[in-house]
């Protein structure tokens, strides 16, 4: 049987390289085995931070707890101390470090379900970083009083960044679906729904798939910040 | 006279095959190459930002330690007479007072002067980015106007307009943070990061960071009320 143009000799060899080029191109792996190693100290190394986050988050608020008993017993005796635990109180609110009830808005983003096509950029089918800054960015606008991503509450020194394929707040790794919730007014709804608010957001919702959920609620709750705040270079 | 017979090529059904095969092959080549160059470029981003997630995680657990010091002490006072210290309640009172952007603050920090015309999602990174970087106090503003930033600020406005809740600012721009100098500069400096990205993407811009052993940032001017929120039982 004769091979025809398929048997030629300079077919042939760019037959072999399409040959090679699919065998090694398209199954080399993406990392190498090191970074693959590194990848997973590093994981390993995060896990073992977040353990100790916790540990030290549950022996603050254990401590936390019994100092305020102890204060609010000792209030009584001591003159003219009430003033000034509740103006505690109510800076540790802005803080963020209160635990705090009310009426508001649901915002939950997520991954595309779909499959990035050949050779397209696969983080347009991801919620990023950017994504949440945007939405919260928009929340405080829209006059929200206390607003909390997958239970990490924003506060002052809270930052969004992306790390390993995670988003990071307030040092906590989140993983989608992002759902943030918002006290505030009910116009909070109407603001993000805008078709003039987060284009860029919406733009990926509608070329993408990317997930995006807005739901006004009577009642929320946005759970305290665990964490402690640097003030070793503020003088006042 | 030499004539020159102008010989058109013939068509050669197998030259032509081979023409595309080569083609292919070139697209598969140079598909892989970009595939492993975004890899590598992946990796060296993911990389940098592990870093900056452990640093993170280390530095908040740090701060945890802390808080949990200063508890116990608290703690330990109260048991031992039963009494509040004064004192120690107005030193914490003031410190979240501070924090909170409701108390002047100063300390060593830096200054980003952007001359240029921003979009606020730009400014809003640049926030995003220095309290990334451990700053502990930030203000925005121009050489009229600062204003401290607070948990709940907002930066809208549009591209040369810059609105930081409610207070219209327009350029030059600065961004004041107290912190760290040293850690803030090379956070914002690094390479590929922020700063090279708008200086990239704006190459008409000036942006610089200048750091200061004395920077001075305003209490915050807006009245801060809950209008919505209670406190959870």
């Amino acid at each position: 049987m004769s091979l025809g143009f398929f048997g030629r000799p300079p077919v042939l060899l760019a037959l072999s390289l399409i040959g090679l080029a699919l065998a090694t191109g398209y199954r080399l792996p993406t990392q190498s085995l090191e970074t693959a190693r590194d990848a997973g100290d590093v994981s390993a190394v995060a896990a073992q931070l977040e353990a100790e986050q916790r540990r030290l988050q549950n022996r603050l608020g254990e401590l936390q707890a019994e100092r305020d008993r102890l204060r609010s017993r000792a209030q009584g005796p001591q003159e003219g101390l009430s003033g000034l635990l509740a103006e505690l109180i109510s800076q540790q609110v802005l803080a963020g470090t209160v635990g705090l009830t009310g009426p508001g808005v649901v915002v939950v983003l997520d991954d595309s379900p779909r499959r990035p096509l050949r050779g397209e950029d696969p983080t347009l089918y991801l919620v990023l970083d950017s994504h949440l800054r945007d939405v919260v960015n928009l929340l405080w606008q829209g006059g929200a009083e206390a607003v909390a991503i997958n239970g990490e509450r924003l506060v002052v020194s809270s930052s969004i960044y992306a790390a390993g394929g995670t988003i990071v707040v307030n040092a906590a790794r989140l993983a989608p679906p992002y759902e943030i919730v918002a006290i505030g007014p009910p116009e909070l709804e109407t603001l993000l729904k805008a078709p003039d608010r987060l284009t860029q957001l919406k733009a990926r919702v509608q070329n993408y798939g990317l997930q995006f959920t807005v739901r006004r609620v009577p009642e929320v709750t946005v759970p305290p910040y665990k964490g402690g705040f640097a003030t070793e270079h503020l003088r006042w | 006279m030499v004539k020159v017979a102008l010989r058109r090529p013939r068509p050669n059904f197998g030259h032509v095959s081979l023409f595309l095969v080569a083609l292919l092959v070139g697209f598969l080549v140079v598909t892989q190459l970009r595939g492993q160059l975004a890899a590598e470029s992946a990796s060296g981003r993911s990389q940098l930002s592990d870093a900056r997630l452990l640093a993170d995680l280390i530095e908040a657990n740090n701060r945890l330690r802390t808080e949990i010091t200063k508890a116990e002490q608290e703690l330990a006072a109260l048991k031992g007479n039963s009494r509040v210290d004064v004192d120690t309640l107005v030193t914490e009172l003031n410190r979240l007072k501070a924090i909170n952007g409701l108390l002047e603050v100063s300390g060593p920090g830096v200054e980003v002067e952007i001359l240029g015309n921003p979009e606020p999602f730009e400014m809003l990174d640049l926030v995003n980015e220095l309290r990334n970087a451990g700053a502990e106090a930030i203000a925005i503003g121009n050489p009229q106007t600062m204003v401290r930033l607070v948990y709940r600020s907002g930066i809208g406005g549009g591209r040369g307009w810059i609105l930081v809740d409610g207070i219209l600012l327009s350029g030059p721009y600065y961004i004041r943070a107290i912190g760290s100098p040293d850690t803030i500069l090379k956070t914002l400096e690094r390479r590929g990061g922020l700063l090279a990205l708008l200086r990239y993407t704006h190459p008409d811009w000036v942006v610089t960071v200048t750091p200061a052993d004395r920077i001075t940032l305003p209490v915050y001017p807006n009245q801060l009320s809950f209008k919505y929120a209670r406190l959870m039982q």
